[in-house]
Protein backbone atom coordinates (compact mmCIF):
# COMPACT_ATOMS: atom_id res chain seq x y z
CA UNK A 1 0.00 0.00 0.00
CA UNK A 2 2.48 2.60 -1.21
CA UNK A 3 5.46 2.13 1.09
CA UNK A 4 7.72 4.41 -0.96
CA UNK A 5 5.76 7.49 0.08
CA UNK A 6 6.24 6.58 3.75
CA UNK A 7 9.97 6.01 3.33
CA UNK A 8 10.41 9.60 2.20
CA UNK A 9 8.99 10.76 5.51
CA UNK A 10 6.23 9.75 7.87
CA UNK A 11 4.35 11.89 10.29
CA UNK A 12 2.24 10.72 13.21
CA UNK A 13 -0.70 13.01 13.96
CA UNK A 14 -3.68 13.21 16.27
CA UNK A 15 -7.05 14.28 14.90
CA UNK A 16 -9.51 15.80 17.31
CA UNK A 17 -13.03 16.67 16.27
CA UNK A 18 -16.62 15.82 17.08
CA UNK A 19 -16.64 13.14 14.34
CA UNK A 20 -13.01 12.11 13.76
CA UNK A 21 -14.02 9.01 11.75
CA UNK A 22 -15.97 11.08 9.22
CA UNK A 23 -13.06 13.45 8.91
CA UNK A 24 -10.74 10.52 8.29
CA UNK A 25 -13.15 9.08 5.76
CA UNK A 26 -13.27 12.36 3.90
CA UNK A 27 -9.49 12.50 3.91
CA UNK A 28 -9.29 8.98 2.48
CA UNK A 29 -11.83 9.83 -0.21
CA UNK A 30 -9.64 12.78 -1.17
CA UNK A 31 -6.85 10.32 -1.88
CA UNK A 32 -4.84 10.60 1.34
CA UNK A 33 -3.30 7.42 2.71
CA UNK A 34 -2.99 6.54 6.35
CA UNK A 35 -1.54 3.82 8.57
CA UNK A 36 -1.86 2.63 12.10
CA UNK A 37 -5.15 4.35 12.70
CA UNK A 38 -6.01 3.96 16.35
CA UNK A 39 -9.04 5.31 18.12
CA UNK A 40 -7.90 7.05 21.26
CA UNK A 41 -11.32 8.13 22.43
CA UNK A 42 -14.64 9.16 20.94
CA UNK A 43 -13.24 12.45 19.72
CA UNK A 44 -9.73 11.62 18.67
CA UNK A 45 -7.82 9.35 16.35
CA UNK A 46 -4.13 9.02 15.89
CA UNK A 47 -2.67 7.96 12.59
CA UNK A 48 0.47 7.97 10.49
CA UNK A 49 0.57 9.38 7.01
CA UNK A 50 3.17 10.28 4.41
CA UNK A 51 4.67 13.65 5.21
CA UNK A 52 3.77 14.99 1.80
CA UNK A 53 0.05 14.38 2.58
CA UNK A 54 0.20 16.43 5.75
CA UNK A 55 -0.59 19.82 4.13
CA UNK A 56 -3.78 18.35 2.55
CA UNK A 57 -4.88 16.96 5.91
CA UNK A 58 -4.09 20.25 7.62
CA UNK A 59 -6.21 22.09 5.04
CA UNK A 60 -9.05 19.65 5.54
CA UNK A 61 -8.88 19.99 9.32
CA UNK A 62 -8.91 23.77 9.06
CA UNK A 63 -11.94 23.61 6.77
CA UNK A 64 -13.79 21.21 9.10
CA UNK A 65 -12.80 23.07 12.23
CA UNK A 66 -10.87 20.07 13.55
CA UNK A 67 -7.73 20.04 15.57
CA UNK A 68 -4.59 18.45 14.16
CA UNK A 69 -1.46 17.87 16.24
CA UNK A 70 1.80 16.46 14.94
CA UNK A 71 3.08 13.85 17.40
CA UNK A 72 6.23 12.60 15.71
CA UNK A 73 8.18 12.78 12.50
CA UNK A 74 10.35 10.02 11.12
CA UNK A 75 11.71 8.69 7.88
CA UNK A 76 14.05 9.90 5.14
CA UNK A 77 13.28 13.59 5.02
CA UNK A 78 13.38 13.94 8.79
CA UNK A 79 16.66 12.03 8.92
CA UNK A 80 18.05 14.32 6.26
CA UNK A 81 16.86 17.35 8.18
CA UNK A 82 18.56 16.07 11.33
CA UNK A 83 21.70 15.25 9.39
CA UNK A 84 21.78 18.83 8.08
CA UNK A 85 21.43 20.13 11.62
CA UNK A 86 24.31 17.94 12.68
CA UNK A 87 26.44 18.64 9.61
CA UNK A 88 28.97 20.58 11.63
CA UNK A 89 29.26 17.74 14.11
CA UNK A 90 29.66 15.19 11.32
CA UNK A 91 32.33 17.29 9.65
CA UNK A 92 34.15 17.66 12.96
CA UNK A 93 33.97 13.90 13.56
CA UNK A 94 35.28 13.21 10.08
CA UNK A 95 38.10 15.71 10.61
CA UNK A 96 39.03 14.09 13.92
CA UNK A 97 38.99 10.64 12.33
CA UNK A 98 41.19 11.93 9.50
CA UNK A 99 43.59 13.59 11.93
CA UNK A 100 43.77 10.44 14.02
CA UNK A 101 44.58 8.30 11.04
CA UNK A 102 47.18 10.81 9.80
CA UNK A 103 48.57 11.23 13.29
CA UNK A 104 49.31 7.53 13.52
CA UNK A 105 51.89 8.00 10.76
CA UNK A 106 54.02 10.22 12.97
CA UNK A 107 55.96 9.37 16.10
CA UNK A 108 54.54 11.00 19.19
CA UNK A 109 55.83 8.70 21.86
CA UNK A 110 59.37 7.33 22.07
CA UNK A 111 59.89 4.76 24.77
CA UNK A 112 63.58 4.21 25.41
CA UNK A 113 65.23 2.91 28.51
CA UNK A 114 68.85 3.61 29.23
CA UNK A 115 71.33 0.89 30.03
CA UNK A 116 73.99 0.63 32.73
CA UNK A 117 76.48 2.58 30.65
CA UNK A 118 74.21 4.77 28.53
CA UNK A 119 71.67 7.08 30.09
CA UNK A 120 68.19 7.54 28.64
CA UNK A 121 69.10 11.09 27.65
CA UNK A 122 72.17 9.98 25.70
CA UNK A 123 70.15 7.31 23.95
CA UNK A 124 67.39 9.77 23.04
CA UNK A 125 69.93 12.28 21.73
CA UNK A 126 71.55 9.63 19.56
CA UNK A 127 68.13 8.55 18.30
CA UNK A 128 67.24 12.14 17.49
CA UNK A 129 70.45 12.52 15.50
CA UNK A 130 69.39 9.43 13.55
CA UNK A 131 65.96 10.88 12.78
CA UNK A 132 63.93 9.25 15.55
CA UNK A 133 62.33 12.25 17.16
CA UNK A 134 58.84 13.32 18.13
CA UNK A 135 56.88 14.24 15.04
CA UNK A 136 59.04 12.14 12.69
CA UNK A 137 57.26 10.47 9.77
CA UNK A 138 57.95 6.89 10.78
CA UNK A 139 57.26 5.12 7.44
CA UNK A 140 60.35 6.95 6.15
CA UNK A 141 62.55 5.58 8.94
CA UNK A 142 64.90 2.73 8.18
CA UNK A 143 65.23 0.69 11.36
CA UNK A 144 68.51 -0.83 10.19
CA UNK A 145 70.03 2.58 9.45
CA UNK A 146 68.85 3.91 12.82
CA UNK A 147 70.37 0.93 14.59
CA UNK A 148 73.71 1.36 12.82
CA UNK A 149 73.71 5.11 13.48
CA UNK A 150 73.01 4.73 17.18
CA UNK A 151 75.57 1.96 17.68
CA UNK A 152 78.14 4.11 15.88
CA UNK A 153 77.41 7.06 18.13
CA UNK A 154 77.25 5.01 21.32
CA UNK A 155 80.02 2.40 21.16
CA UNK A 156 79.11 1.27 24.67
CA UNK A 157 76.04 -0.37 23.19
CA UNK A 158 76.31 -3.82 21.70
CA UNK A 159 72.76 -4.25 20.46
CA UNK A 160 69.77 -2.05 19.74
CA UNK A 161 66.43 -2.46 18.07
CA UNK A 162 63.68 -0.05 17.07
CA UNK A 163 60.07 -1.17 16.91
CA UNK A 164 57.40 1.21 15.69
CA UNK A 165 53.72 0.53 16.26
CA UNK A 166 51.32 3.23 15.18
CA UNK A 167 52.68 6.49 16.59
CA UNK A 168 54.76 4.83 19.28
CA UNK A 169 58.39 3.80 19.02
CA UNK A 170 59.93 1.33 21.43
CA UNK A 171 63.72 1.24 21.59
CA UNK A 172 65.51 -1.62 23.28
CA UNK A 173 69.26 -1.40 23.88
CA UNK A 174 71.83 -3.61 25.53
CA UNK A 175 75.35 -2.86 26.66
CA UNK A 176 78.34 -4.25 24.82
CA UNK A 177 79.79 -7.21 26.66
CA UNK A 178 83.45 -6.53 27.53
CA UNK A 179 86.03 -8.87 26.12
CA UNK A 180 87.22 -11.19 28.88
CA UNK A 181 90.41 -9.90 30.46
CA UNK A 182 92.30 -13.16 30.08
CA UNK A 183 91.89 -13.08 26.33
CA UNK A 184 93.12 -9.50 26.10
CA UNK A 185 96.03 -9.69 28.48
CA UNK A 186 98.16 -12.23 26.74
CA UNK A 187 101.15 -10.13 25.68
CA UNK A 188 104.44 -9.84 27.64
CA UNK A 189 104.25 -7.40 30.51
CA UNK A 190 106.00 -6.32 33.65
CA UNK A 191 104.55 -5.15 36.93
CA UNK A 192 105.36 -1.67 38.19
CA UNK A 193 104.27 0.12 41.36
CA UNK A 194 101.21 2.25 40.93
CA UNK A 195 102.00 4.31 44.08
CA UNK A 196 104.71 4.89 46.62
CA UNK A 197 104.43 2.43 49.45
CA UNK A 198 105.85 -0.17 51.78
CA UNK A 199 105.36 -3.68 50.45
CA UNK A 200 103.60 -5.81 53.02
CA UNK A 201 102.83 -8.92 51.05
CA UNK A 202 103.48 -10.14 47.52
CA UNK A 203 102.41 -13.09 45.45
CA UNK A 204 104.37 -13.62 42.26
CA UNK A 205 103.05 -16.18 39.81
CA UNK A 206 105.18 -15.39 36.78
CA UNK A 207 108.22 -13.22 35.96
CA UNK A 208 111.37 -12.25 37.80
CA UNK A 209 110.76 -10.49 41.14
CA UNK A 210 112.83 -7.40 41.80
CA UNK A 211 111.51 -6.43 45.23
CA UNK A 212 110.55 -8.25 48.42
CA UNK A 213 108.19 -7.60 51.37
CA UNK A 214 109.40 -4.89 53.77
CA UNK A 215 110.91 -2.89 50.96
CA UNK A 216 109.79 0.65 50.16
CA UNK A 217 109.03 1.30 46.50
CA UNK A 218 108.35 4.43 44.53
CA UNK A 219 105.60 4.90 41.99
CA UNK A 220 106.66 3.57 38.59
CA UNK A 221 109.36 1.29 40.00
CA UNK A 222 109.44 -2.16 38.43
CA UNK A 223 108.31 -4.82 40.86
CA UNK A 224 108.37 -7.90 38.62
CA UNK A 225 110.32 -8.03 35.38
CA UNK A 226 108.96 -9.77 32.31
CA UNK A 227 112.41 -10.30 30.86
CA UNK A 228 113.82 -13.71 31.73
CA UNK A 229 117.37 -14.60 30.87
CA UNK A 230 118.28 -18.18 30.09
CA UNK A 231 121.52 -19.84 31.01
CA UNK A 232 122.67 -19.29 27.47
CA UNK A 233 122.32 -15.55 27.90
CA UNK A 234 119.23 -15.13 25.73
CA UNK A 235 116.44 -12.91 26.97
CA UNK A 236 112.89 -14.21 26.80
CA UNK A 237 109.79 -12.07 27.29
CA UNK A 238 107.02 -13.39 29.53
CA UNK A 239 103.92 -11.92 31.07
CA UNK A 240 104.69 -11.13 34.69
CA UNK A 241 101.81 -11.94 36.99
CA UNK A 242 101.35 -11.31 40.66
CA UNK A 243 99.88 -9.08 43.31
CA UNK A 244 101.53 -6.60 45.68
CA UNK A 245 99.83 -5.39 48.82
CA UNK A 246 101.51 -2.27 50.09
CA UNK A 247 100.92 0.26 52.79
CA UNK A 248 100.41 3.63 51.15
CA UNK A 249 99.77 7.12 52.38
CA UNK A 250 96.85 9.13 51.13
CA UNK A 251 95.90 12.73 51.74
CA UNK A 252 92.45 13.92 50.76
CA UNK A 253 90.97 17.40 51.13
CA UNK A 254 87.35 18.48 51.09
CA UNK A 255 85.75 21.89 51.35
CA UNK A 256 82.21 22.91 52.16
CA UNK A 257 80.55 26.24 52.97
CA UNK A 258 79.63 26.97 56.54
CA UNK A 259 77.30 29.85 55.75
CA UNK A 260 74.19 29.86 53.63
CA UNK A 261 71.48 32.38 52.98
CA UNK A 262 68.19 31.38 54.45
CA UNK A 263 65.32 32.94 52.56
CA UNK A 264 61.75 33.30 53.61
CA UNK A 265 59.93 30.64 51.67
CA UNK A 266 56.77 31.70 49.79
CA UNK A 267 53.69 30.72 51.66
CA UNK A 268 51.33 29.06 49.21
CA UNK A 269 51.61 26.16 46.84
CA UNK A 270 49.76 26.38 43.56
CA UNK A 271 49.19 24.34 40.45
CA UNK A 272 48.89 25.12 36.80
CA UNK A 273 47.70 23.13 33.85
CA UNK A 274 49.03 23.14 30.33
CA UNK A 275 49.37 21.28 27.09
CA UNK A 276 52.55 19.94 25.54
CA UNK A 277 52.47 19.75 21.77
CA UNK A 278 55.73 18.26 20.54
CA UNK A 279 58.30 20.33 22.44
CA UNK A 280 56.11 23.39 22.89
CA UNK A 281 54.22 24.09 26.04
CA UNK A 282 51.08 26.08 26.45
CA UNK A 283 49.99 26.88 29.98
CA UNK A 284 46.58 27.96 31.10
CA UNK A 285 48.06 30.14 33.79
CA UNK A 286 45.83 32.77 35.23
CA UNK A 287 48.50 34.13 37.58
CA UNK A 288 51.32 34.66 35.11
CA UNK A 289 52.62 37.68 37.02
CA UNK A 290 53.50 35.38 39.92
CA UNK A 291 57.23 34.95 40.53
CA UNK A 292 58.41 31.36 40.63
CA UNK A 293 61.58 31.96 42.63
CA UNK A 294 61.72 29.88 45.77
CA UNK A 295 59.39 27.21 44.44
CA UNK A 296 60.03 23.61 43.51
CA UNK A 297 58.17 22.28 40.50
CA UNK A 298 56.57 18.84 40.54
CA UNK A 299 55.36 17.91 37.12
CA UNK A 300 53.02 15.19 35.98
CA UNK A 301 52.47 14.50 32.31
CA UNK A 302 49.55 12.55 30.92
CA UNK A 303 49.83 11.35 27.35
CA UNK A 304 46.61 11.44 25.39
CA UNK A 305 46.90 7.92 24.12
CA UNK A 306 45.67 4.39 24.14
CA UNK A 307 48.50 2.65 25.92
CA UNK A 308 50.42 0.39 23.61
CA UNK A 309 48.34 1.28 20.57
CA UNK A 310 48.80 4.89 19.61
CA UNK A 311 49.31 8.29 21.10
CA UNK A 312 48.50 11.82 20.06
CA UNK A 313 51.10 14.60 19.82
CA UNK A 314 49.43 16.40 22.70
CA UNK A 315 50.01 15.73 26.39
CA UNK A 316 48.33 17.22 29.39
CA UNK A 317 50.73 18.56 31.97
CA UNK A 318 49.87 19.42 35.55
CA UNK A 319 52.52 21.33 37.42
CA UNK A 320 52.45 21.73 41.14
CA UNK A 321 54.65 24.45 42.57
CA UNK A 322 55.57 23.81 46.17
CA UNK A 323 57.36 26.33 48.38
CA UNK A 324 60.98 25.28 48.58
CA UNK A 325 62.09 24.08 51.96
CA UNK A 326 65.29 26.03 52.51
CA UNK A 327 68.11 24.45 54.51
CA UNK A 328 69.13 26.08 57.72
CA UNK A 329 72.70 27.20 58.37
CA UNK A 330 74.92 24.10 58.56
CA UNK A 331 76.35 22.91 61.84
CA UNK A 332 80.19 22.90 61.69
CA UNK A 333 80.66 19.68 63.70
CA UNK A 334 78.05 17.84 61.68
CA UNK A 335 79.57 19.07 58.43
CA UNK A 336 83.03 17.92 59.54
CA UNK A 337 81.72 14.47 60.41
CA UNK A 338 79.92 14.27 57.09
CA UNK A 339 82.99 15.33 55.11
CA UNK A 340 85.23 12.89 56.96
CA UNK A 341 82.79 10.08 56.32
CA UNK A 342 82.68 11.00 52.63
CA UNK A 343 86.45 11.11 52.37
CA UNK A 344 86.89 7.78 54.13
CA UNK A 345 84.52 6.26 51.62
CA UNK A 346 86.84 7.42 48.85
CA UNK A 347 89.88 5.65 50.26
CA UNK A 348 90.92 2.47 48.42
CA UNK A 349 91.74 -0.85 50.02
CA UNK A 350 91.83 -1.40 53.74
CA UNK A 351 92.20 1.59 56.04
CA UNK A 352 95.04 1.14 58.54
CA UNK A 353 95.00 4.50 60.28
CA UNK A 354 93.69 7.99 59.61
CA UNK A 355 94.13 11.49 60.97
CA UNK A 356 92.03 14.46 60.07
CA UNK A 357 92.48 18.17 60.56
CA UNK A 358 89.86 20.83 59.96
CA UNK A 359 90.08 24.56 59.65
CA UNK A 360 87.54 27.28 58.97
CA UNK A 361 88.56 29.92 56.52
CA UNK A 362 86.47 32.58 54.77
CA UNK A 363 83.23 30.87 55.70
CA UNK A 364 84.50 27.53 54.40
CA UNK A 365 85.23 24.36 56.29
CA UNK A 366 88.40 22.70 54.97
CA UNK A 367 89.04 19.14 56.05
CA UNK A 368 92.28 17.29 55.39
CA UNK A 369 92.39 13.56 55.89
CA UNK A 370 95.72 11.72 56.05
CA UNK A 371 95.37 7.98 55.92
CA UNK A 372 97.49 4.88 55.67
CA UNK A 373 95.88 2.24 53.54
CA UNK A 374 96.67 -1.33 52.61
CA UNK A 375 96.08 -1.52 48.90
CA UNK A 376 97.04 -3.33 45.74
CA UNK A 377 99.76 -1.39 43.87
CA UNK A 378 100.55 -3.81 41.03
CA UNK A 379 100.20 -2.12 37.67
CA UNK A 380 100.71 -4.11 34.46
CA UNK A 381 102.83 -2.47 31.81
CA UNK A 382 103.07 -4.02 28.36
CA UNK A 383 106.57 -4.73 26.97
CA UNK A 384 107.29 -3.98 23.33
CA UNK A 385 108.14 -7.15 21.43
CA UNK A 386 110.55 -5.50 18.99
CA UNK A 387 113.79 -7.44 18.78
CA UNK A 388 112.41 -10.31 20.84
CA UNK A 389 110.92 -13.60 19.73
CA UNK B 1 -43.37 -2.22 -17.95
CA UNK B 2 -42.27 -4.17 -15.00
CA UNK B 3 -38.97 -3.19 -13.39
CA UNK B 4 -36.66 -5.88 -12.07
CA UNK B 5 -34.26 -5.00 -9.28
CA UNK B 6 -30.95 -6.57 -10.17
CA UNK B 7 -28.21 -6.71 -7.60
CA UNK B 8 -24.58 -6.20 -8.49
CA UNK B 9 -23.97 -9.83 -7.60
CA UNK B 10 -26.71 -11.03 -9.96
CA UNK B 11 -25.45 -8.81 -12.73
CA UNK B 12 -21.91 -9.98 -12.26
CA UNK B 13 -23.14 -13.54 -12.33
CA UNK B 14 -25.07 -13.00 -15.54
CA UNK B 15 -22.12 -11.27 -17.15
CA UNK B 16 -19.64 -13.84 -15.80
CA UNK B 17 -17.67 -11.07 -14.11
CA UNK B 18 -16.12 -11.04 -10.63
CA UNK B 19 -18.49 -9.32 -8.24
CA UNK B 20 -15.87 -6.84 -7.02
CA UNK B 21 -15.52 -5.59 -10.57
CA UNK B 22 -18.96 -4.08 -10.11
CA UNK B 23 -18.10 -2.55 -6.77
CA UNK B 24 -19.12 -5.32 -4.43
CA UNK B 25 -17.24 -5.49 -1.15
CA UNK B 26 -14.43 -8.00 -1.03
CA UNK B 27 -13.03 -9.32 2.24
CA UNK B 28 -9.81 -11.23 2.70
CA UNK B 29 -9.64 -12.65 6.21
CA UNK B 30 -6.38 -14.04 7.58
CA UNK B 31 -7.09 -16.05 10.71
CA UNK B 32 -8.67 -13.85 13.35
CA UNK B 33 -5.92 -11.25 13.32
CA UNK B 34 -6.21 -9.45 10.05
CA UNK B 35 -8.83 -8.56 7.48
CA UNK B 36 -8.42 -6.74 4.21
CA UNK B 37 -11.49 -4.86 3.02
CA UNK B 38 -11.63 -3.74 -0.61
CA UNK B 39 -14.21 -1.61 -2.36
CA UNK B 40 -15.61 -0.08 0.79
CA UNK B 41 -17.58 3.09 0.45
CA UNK B 42 -16.35 4.92 3.49
CA UNK B 43 -15.73 4.79 7.20
CA UNK B 44 -18.57 5.25 9.58
CA UNK B 45 -17.02 4.52 12.95
CA UNK B 46 -13.61 3.61 14.24
CA UNK B 47 -13.09 2.43 17.79
CA UNK B 48 -10.90 -0.27 19.26
CA UNK B 49 -13.93 -2.57 19.55
CA UNK B 50 -15.83 -1.76 16.39
CA UNK B 51 -15.02 -0.62 12.90
CA UNK B 52 -18.05 0.22 10.78
CA UNK B 53 -17.82 0.62 7.04
CA UNK B 54 -20.24 1.65 4.33
CA UNK B 55 -20.75 -0.57 1.33
CA UNK B 56 -22.91 -0.35 -1.76
CA UNK B 57 -26.01 -1.25 0.12
CA UNK B 58 -25.80 -1.32 3.87
CA UNK B 59 -22.95 -1.53 6.25
CA UNK B 60 -20.24 -3.90 7.39
CA UNK B 61 -19.33 -4.09 11.04
CA UNK B 62 -16.14 -5.65 12.32
CA UNK B 63 -16.20 -6.47 16.02
CA UNK B 64 -13.19 -7.35 18.07
CA UNK B 65 -10.72 -6.06 20.62
CA UNK B 66 -7.71 -3.84 20.09
CA UNK B 67 -8.77 -3.11 16.54
CA UNK B 68 -6.75 -0.69 14.51
CA UNK B 69 -6.59 0.19 10.87
CA UNK B 70 -3.11 -0.83 9.89
CA UNK B 71 -3.39 0.84 6.49
CA UNK B 72 -6.09 2.80 4.74
CA UNK B 73 -6.72 4.29 1.33
CA UNK B 74 -9.73 5.40 -0.65
CA UNK B 75 -10.85 1.83 -1.48
CA UNK B 76 -8.89 -0.44 0.83
CA UNK B 77 -8.62 -1.00 4.53
CA UNK B 78 -6.35 -3.38 6.37
CA UNK B 79 -7.69 -4.00 9.85
CA UNK B 80 -5.60 -5.65 12.54
CA UNK B 81 -6.47 -6.77 16.01
CA UNK B 82 -8.36 -9.61 17.62
CA UNK B 83 -11.30 -10.10 15.25
CA UNK B 84 -14.36 -11.65 16.85
CA UNK B 85 -17.31 -11.11 14.56
CA UNK B 86 -18.25 -9.77 11.14
CA UNK B 87 -21.71 -8.42 10.73
CA UNK B 88 -23.49 -7.48 7.50
CA UNK B 89 -26.38 -5.13 7.36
Amino acid sequence: MGNAAYRLGTVRVRLRSAEPTLLLDEALRRGLRAREIVSEDACSLSLSLPERDLPSLEALCTARNAELAVLRRSGGRESLRRARRNAALLIALAAVALLLSLSSLFLWDIEAEGTETVSRGELLRALEECGVREGAFWPALDAEAVRSGVLLRLPQLGWMTLNVRSSRAVVLARDRQPVPARLREQGPAEIVAARDGLIVRCDIRSGRPLVSPGQVVAAGETLVSGRLESLCGETRLVRAEGSFLAETERELTAVCPLESEVEQAPRFAFARVGLIAGKRRLYFDFGSSRTLDGYDRIERTYKIAIKGVFSLPVSLVIERWEPRVLPSAPDAAAERARLESDLRALLPGELRSAQSAAEEKNGLLILRLQARCLEEIALYQEIEREGFP
Amino acid sequence: MKKHAVSAADLADRLSLPAQALGELKLTVTGDQQILVENHRGLELVTQELIELKRNKGRLRLYGTGLLIAAASKAQLLVSGKLERIEWE
